[in-house]
Parts: C-alpha cells; sequence; structure tokens
C-alpha cells in the first residue's frame, strides 16, 4: 500500500481541498471558528483516516496576530474517546510547523523541528481541539494527513 | 533581519523581516479599531509568513502566455496579510 493524502483545508477560506468519498475529514458542523477567515475561536475538526501503518497531521500555523498574555496563544488537543492528550505544552504565538505522527508503537510531535512524545493510541480517528486564547486573537492553519 | 517602511491604511509601519529562502518572516504592530464585530482600540501583534515569489502570467500574445516569476516586495506581503484578515481586523 502506497502513501495517500486523505484531505486537506486551509482556514483562508475553510475548503477541503481534497478527499475521496471513503476517506472524509473536514471542519466539522459544530466547529466555533466559521467556515471563512482565519481562526478567532476554539475550532475542533476531525481526522477520519483508517491508517494501516502510520498516520501523520501536518499543521501548518502561518499567521499569528493579536495580544497574547503569558499562557496565551493557540494550544492543540488530539482527543478520541477518554483520550485527550495536549500536543503543545507552550501555546504559539508565532507561526509554527507541527507534524503530529501516529504508529502501532507510540504517537509523537514534532513542533519547529524539536520531537516531543505523546500518550495517545493507534487510532482510525481523532478530534484536533484548536483552543484559543489572547485579546483579539487571530490564526491561520493550513491542515492535512498522509497515511499509509 | 532587515526593516523598511510600508503603509498599512493609514498608517505608517516598520515590519521586522527575515528571509528565509523561499519565504519571509514578517513581524509589526498595528493599531485597529475592529476585532470581528465589535469596535477596539488597541495595538495588535502581527506574525506571519509570507512566500517570497509570485507568477506574473502576462497575455500579450493570449495563444503563448508568459509567466514570469518575480520577487514579491513587503509591501505586497503586508497588502496580503490585510486583505486575508480584513473579515477579522479594521486598521485604526
Amino acid at each position: 500500500m502506497s502513501r495517500r493524502l486523505a484531505w486537506l483545508w486551509n482556514t483562508s477560506n475553510w475548503y477541503v481541498l481534497s478527499s475521496t468519498n471513503q476517506l472524509y475529514a473536514a471542519p466539522n458542523a459544530n466547529m466555533s471558528g466559521g467556515f471563512t477567515g482565519p481562526l478567532t475561536s476554539n475550532t475542533t475538526v476531525v481526522a477520519y483516516v483508517y491508517p494501516k501503518k502510520w498516520g501523520i497531521i501536518h499543521l501548518r500555523i502561518s499567521s499569528v496576530s493579536g495580544t497574547f498574555a503569558s499562557g496565551q496563544g493557540l494550544t492543540i488537543q488530539l482527543s478520541w474517546y477518554n483520550y485527550t492528550v495536549t500536543v503543545n505544552s507552550t501555546p504559539i504565538t508565532s507561526p509554527t510547523m507541527i507534524d503530529i505522527v501516529f504508529t502501532p508503537q507510540s504517537t509523537y510531535a514534532i513542533i519547529n523541528g524539536t520531537q516531543v512524545s505523546l500518550t495517545f493510541p493507534f487510532v482510525p480517528y481523532a478530534n484536533i481541539n484548536l483552543n484559543i486564547s489572547g485579546t483579539s486573537p487571530s490564526f491561520s492553519v493550513d491542515g492535512w494527513v498522509e497515511y499509509e | 533581519m532587515s526593516s523598511q517602511t510600508v503603509t498599512l491604511g493609514t498608517q505608517t509601519i516598520t515590519p521586522k523581516v527575515e528571509d528565509l529562502g523561499d519565504s519571509y518572516y514578517i513581524e509589526f504592530q498595528v493599531k485597529v479599531s475592529r476585532y470581528l464585530n465589535n469596535p477596539v482600540n488597541q495595538t495588535i501583534d502581527v506574525k506571519f509568513m509570507c512566500s517570497k515569489y509570485k507568477q506574473v502570467i502576462t497575455l500579450q500574445n493570449p495563444f503563448t502566455p508568459t509567466i514570469q516569476t518575480v520577487q514579491k516586495t513587503i509591501q505586497e506581503c503586508v497588502d496580503e496579510w490585510y486583505a486575508q484578515h480584513k473579515s477579522v481586523y479594521e486598521v485604526a
């Protein structure tokens, strides 16, 4: 089985840029950030993929604006049933590259090139919570999933 | 880091610019008068990545269009950021 690109979204317009009929993911109906423009409030997206060997959620935060006190910014969490894990312990307040890697053996994130271990199972789908705090915050986030 | 003056609305700003090869990393502060639907009066920090190049298509001969890759100015990058954020902010 070769590497597959499951889907791609862009918060500049929230369009799903590519998807297949069976493997579909998009900002869900309950998202509060709105379907157009950058994210300004808490937002949940769902990654429905069924990896056999591995999966990677790629997130690119290309633009950050607002005013952030210490401890404020964008925090990313993964959740699946009773499991919830915070990906970045320090909230994001500047452009950041994040890859979250799932394998049957381990889950970890690579944040701006630094690897961080995560305690999270190898599951077919996960909610990605994008939690936002700060004064007049705005985040542009692109995301896509690769899997095999 | 380099800096040059650009305009955003009626404000003159001097963003910090870092050249990352294919893109710029740009930081500046700007006063805003609206956030979403609410009037505000505050200065926000802006940090973003901007692709360094754009493609310009010339159609002098529509059957053989010329495609050129040219370097964007910092002003163009700032304008692009504001265009993408007009639903969120209005600069004062």
